[in-house]
This record gives structure tokens, sequence and C-alpha cells, in this order.
């Protein structure tokens, strides 16, 4: 077990590493002199020598490099070109609202999609299976803005029923959650193709293997069979399947956050991107990425402690 | 291939392909109009006898936009697709002919894997600039770790064939052994993953370049278009729909013809 955790995060460092590179990077394509920017319009030629100097521009690329994580490390990621504000103040406005919109999402589809899975892996062949696996192709093939658009135009727009811009409040607020629904919603449904997908084909594996068979010829209803049984084990590789769907998450937030102008992670990085905002851009992207290999690390961590075998 | 055709569905999603495909490449001689030619007159047209599908905000109509979106959507799926496809595919093949190569490949492979195309796309675009040029760049990155795996697999396998030993017996070199002979016989795992790939490229395209990191207005293009429409989704939602039901039919059709391919050609292929 300890050795599979090690290799685990050894990986996990160069990952780092080039997620680290590649923000260095963007700060080093701005246009515009950093230290220019953080003297001001009326400093002295001095006044800018001294800030380059501070600033360690004046060093060679890899000592600024080395600057550049120590800055990091402090918790400093610059101040945007556009506003002046500091990026990890706007950030910290952002993951809030973009934690809420995953959670949303994911909260009803898993259940849903793991239930629909094992309902057309029990009906293998009937007309409820293809149902399934046709919505679930279907599912997996309509583009997020598509359905954002269709939900905005008819429950917010002709019905009225629900508002489709911005973020009425936290969550716990019946505001935010009137806001939250039909973002959470968008973003969850193209999520239940997928799940349920990958849950019928793990219960289909498990449903063929000697014990199910066992307990059924011992007598055992259905029901238990296919929920203690079968549904238990196949959540092993559905776990771990689902973790790898977190990217496709992440790229389906991305989009319902600017149709819905939800304030989070992933709209402020296009902003920024959109308005040349380096500053901004180098850290949403930075902890969109460090997000994801946490998320990773922790998926591919809790398939050890779920499937003892992996651990010998 | 003929269990393939014996399936009614996979044979619709064959056949829509290739029409999906011909409507894209022969889009100029299907229609005379050009798909920047504004007309105010027309502004907002809803779909009718002069424009089929309507026209959009500045009077293009959207038959002729539709068509040269498709075109440039389908270039854009298909050149990622076969760029990233293949260097990953040489990729996978070196790892399984060259043990010693495998570790550091492999492990090459692990890295780009723990990106998220979406974070390609971004970090691309802040640095090179929005453009369809910086979504195909990241579509090619994000293909090739998933492209080299899948061909690594396959060679393995075939690596243990007598037909291997037998070339290396008569003297072949590795070049001629990995192109001639182990590449054809990984072709149909190769197949099965291209088709299913397009099909996750083009929804993916079509995504940055709805929230404006793709192709720029007002360039034909089915994502762009569909954000295009989206300003103006509660005078004239057609011109939204539009495109993003055809984007929708693309996709569908590569990912059912995928799903068919693969049971027909590879049942063990899972992606």
């Amino acid at each position: 077990m300890a050795r599979h955790v090690i290799q685990r995060l050894l990986v996990a460092i160069p990952v780092l590493f080039g997620v680290l590179l590649v923000g260095f990077l963007l700060m080093q394509v701005v246009p515009t002199d950093p230290a220019v920017v953080r003297a001001g319009p009326n400093a002295s030629a001095e006044l800018v020598a001294q800030i380059r100097a501070d600033l360690g521009l004046d060093r060679p690329v890899a000592v600024q490099f080395a600057l550049y994580l120590a800055r990091l490390l402090q918790g400093d990621l610059g101040v945007s070109i556009i506003n002046n504000i500091q990026v990890s103040r706007e950030l910290g406005n952002t993951i809030g609202p973009t934690l809420e919109l995953m959670f949303g999402a994911l909260v009803w589809s898993i259940p849903l999609g793991i239930f629909l899975g094992t309902l057309a892996a029990c009906r293998r062949g009937r007309p409820i299976d293809r149902l399934v696996m046709m919505a679930s192709v279907a599912g997996v093939s309509v583009p997020v803005f598509f359905v954002g658009l269709v939900l905005i135009w008819f429950v917010g727009f002709k019905w009225e029923l629900l508002p489709f811009t911005g973020r009425g409040g936290p969550i716990w607020t019946l505001e935010g959650l009137q806001t939250l629904a039909l973002p959470a919603l968008t973003l969850g449904l193209v999520f239940v193709g997928p799940v349920a997908r990958m849950t019928r084909t793990a219960v289909l594996d498990v449903l063929g293997a000697d014990h199910v068979r066992t307990a059924r010829a011992k007598g055992l209803g259905e029901f238990p069979v296919v929920l203690r049984h079968a549904l238990r084990n196949a959540l092993v590789p559905v776990v771990t399947l689902i973790g790898l769907q977190i990217g496709f998450l992440l790229g389906g937030a991305v989009v319902t956050e600017t149709i819905f102008s939800w304030p989070g992670v992933g709209r402020l990085a296009v902003g920024a991107i959109l308005s040349n905002d380096f500053p901004m851009a180098q850290g949403t992207i930075l902890v969109l990425a460090g997000g994801f290999i946490v998320v990773n690390l922790a998926v591919d961590l809790l398939y050890l402690v779920l499937d003892p075998r992996v651990r010998a | 291939m003929r269990r393939l055709l014996r399936d009614p569905v996979a044979v619709a999603a064959l056949l829509l392909t290739l029409a999906l495909i011909a409507a894209a490449i022969f889009a100029p001689w299907l229609t005379h109009g050009d798909p920047y030619d504004n007309d105010l007159g027309s502004a907002m047209a809803p779909p009718g006898e002069e424009h089929w599908l309507g026209a959009d905000d500045q009077g293009r109509d959207l038959v002729v936009r539709l068509l040269y979106g498709l075109r440039l959507t389908l270039l854009m799926g298909a050149v990622s697709v076969a760029v990233g496809g293949g260097i990953g595919t040489l990729l996978g093949l070196a790892a399984a002919f060259y043990r010693r190569a495998d570790g550091t490949i492999m492990r090459l492979m692990d890295v780009m894997l723990s990106f998220p195309a979406i974070l390609f796309g971004l970090a691309i675009a802040a640095i090179f600039g929005p453009g369809a040029t910086a979504v195909m760049l990241a579509l090619v990155v994000a293909t090739i770790p998933l492209a080299c795996r899948v061909a690594r697999a396959a060679a393995i396998v075939e690596m243990g064939r007598d037909y291997m030993e037998a070339g290396r017996a008569v003297g072949l070199g590795d070049g001629r052994l990995i192109l001639r002979h182990l590449l054809p016989n990984c072709a149909s795992s190769l197949l099965v993953f291209a088709t299913l790939r397009i099909g996750q490229v083009i929804l993916l395209g079509s995504a940055l370049s709805f929230v404006g990191l793709g192709a720029q207005p007002p360039t034909a293009e089915l994502g762009a278009m569909a954000a295009q429409g989206r300003t103006f989704l509660f005078f004239a939602p057609h011109i939204a729909v539009v495109p993003c039901v055809a984007i929708f039919v693309v996709v569908l059709a590569f990912n059912v013809l995928g799903d068919a391919l693969r049971d027909a050609l590879d049942p063990r292929l899972r992606l």
C-alpha cells in the first residue's frame, strides 16, 4: 500500500512542475514590463530599476523561476493588469461558486447515472436497456452549451420558472439555490450519460462473476443479488472512471459558467485570457490544474481503499 | 466489416457520417452563396422560403454558413486527430517495439494525461492568443497520450506474434518492421480510436470556440456561430439552434459509428 501511495505521489511531482512551468511561461510572454506596471505611470527610472532588481527581473531565467516559485509559496500570484486587484483575492472569491456548481451537478447526476446504468445492466437487451444506452450516447454527444441554451430558453425565458444569470448568494440561501438550479442541471445532464454507461459495463462484468452465480444459486432474490453482490463490486471501477471524467466535468464547468454568468474560476479564466490579463490567467490556470491534480490523486488513493487487491 | 453492415443503426451512422463529410467537402458547390455575404434587409429572418434555415443577425444565410461551418469544424477535428493521433501512434509503437524506451515514453504520457484537455485549451489560448490554431494545437496535444496508449496496447499483443519474429529473421530493418508490419496490424484499434476521438475533439473545439477562445467571429465555425446566436437567443433562437443541432448530429454520428466499429472490429477495446 505504502509503495503504491509513494509511487503515485512521485508521478505527481513532474506534473506539478509542468503546471508551474506553464504558469511561469505565461508571465514571460507578458508584453508589458511588470516593473513599470508596479511602479506606476509617474515613477522615475531609478524606481523602476529598483523594482526590477527587487523582483529579480535582471537575473538569469533559472533564478527568476526560483523567485517565482518562492513568491507562489507565499501566496503572491501578482496583481491583475486590468483592475489592479490581487489575483489571489479574486481567486478566493471565485473558487466557492465553482465548487458549488460542481457539487450541485454531481449530487444528483452520479446517483441517477448509477441507477440507470444498473437498471440497464439488469435488463440487458430489453427496451429499457436500449433506451438508457441511446440516451447516454446522446448525452456524450450533445454540446454543453446546447443544453444550457435550451434550458435558458424554456425554463428561464418562456416559462419564467428560474433565474438564469449570475449567482444570488451562497448555496444555503434560497436565492443561491434558485440561481444554482439551472447551471447545476445543465452540467449534471451531460454527466449522467457517461456515468450510466460506465456503471452498466461494470455491473455486467460483475453479474457474470462466480460469486454472483453462487448468490443466485443459494436462492437470493434478484434485488439483494444486484444490490449487495453486483453493484457493490462494480462501484470500484465506477469510482475510478468517474475520477477520469473530472477533466470532462471541468471543461463543462468552464462553458456552463460562461453561459449562466456564474462567477466561478472558469469564467474568470476565460475573461482573463480574452482581455490579455496575464497574471489573472496564470492564477486561474494554476488553480484549475492544481485542483485537478489533487482530485485525481484523491480518486487514485480512494481506489486503493476500495479495492483491497491493489494493496497487496 | 460484414458484422458492421448487419446492424441497421451502424449503417445509418456510417451513411450519415459519409453524407456530412461529403457536404463539408462540396460546400462551395452545394450552395452559391458566400458565408460572409451580409444582407441587413433579411437580418434575423426566421426559417422560410428565401432562407431555409433563416438568416443571422447580419442577414447571412444560415444554410450557407452551416455548410461552411461544418467544413471548418470537421477539418479542425480531422486535422487534430490526424496529427495528434499520428504522433501518439508513432510513440506508442516505439514504446512497444523498443522496450527500453517504454518506461520513459509512458511516464511522459502519464504526465500529459494529468491535464484535462480544457486546460491545454486555456493555457495555449493564453500564451498564443485565442484562435482556431490555438484550439487545434490544444486538441493535438490532448490527443497524443490517448493515441499512444491505444497504439502501445495493440502493438504489444502483435509483438508476440510469429510474423514479427519472421520479419526479424529475414533481416528487415526496424523502420520497415514497425511501419509495414506492426502498424497495419494495429490499424483496427486505431481506426476505432480515431472515429470516437473525432467526436470528442469536435465537441471540445466547439466549446472552446463558444466561450470565445477558438475561431473568432465572423468565421463560419459551428461553435463560434452558436456563441453569436446566444446574443440573440430571445429574438431569434434559430441562429443558435441551427449550429448547436449540427454539432450534436455530427458528434452523435461519429460516436455511434465508433461504438459500432468497436463492437465489430475490436470488442476488447474500451475507451
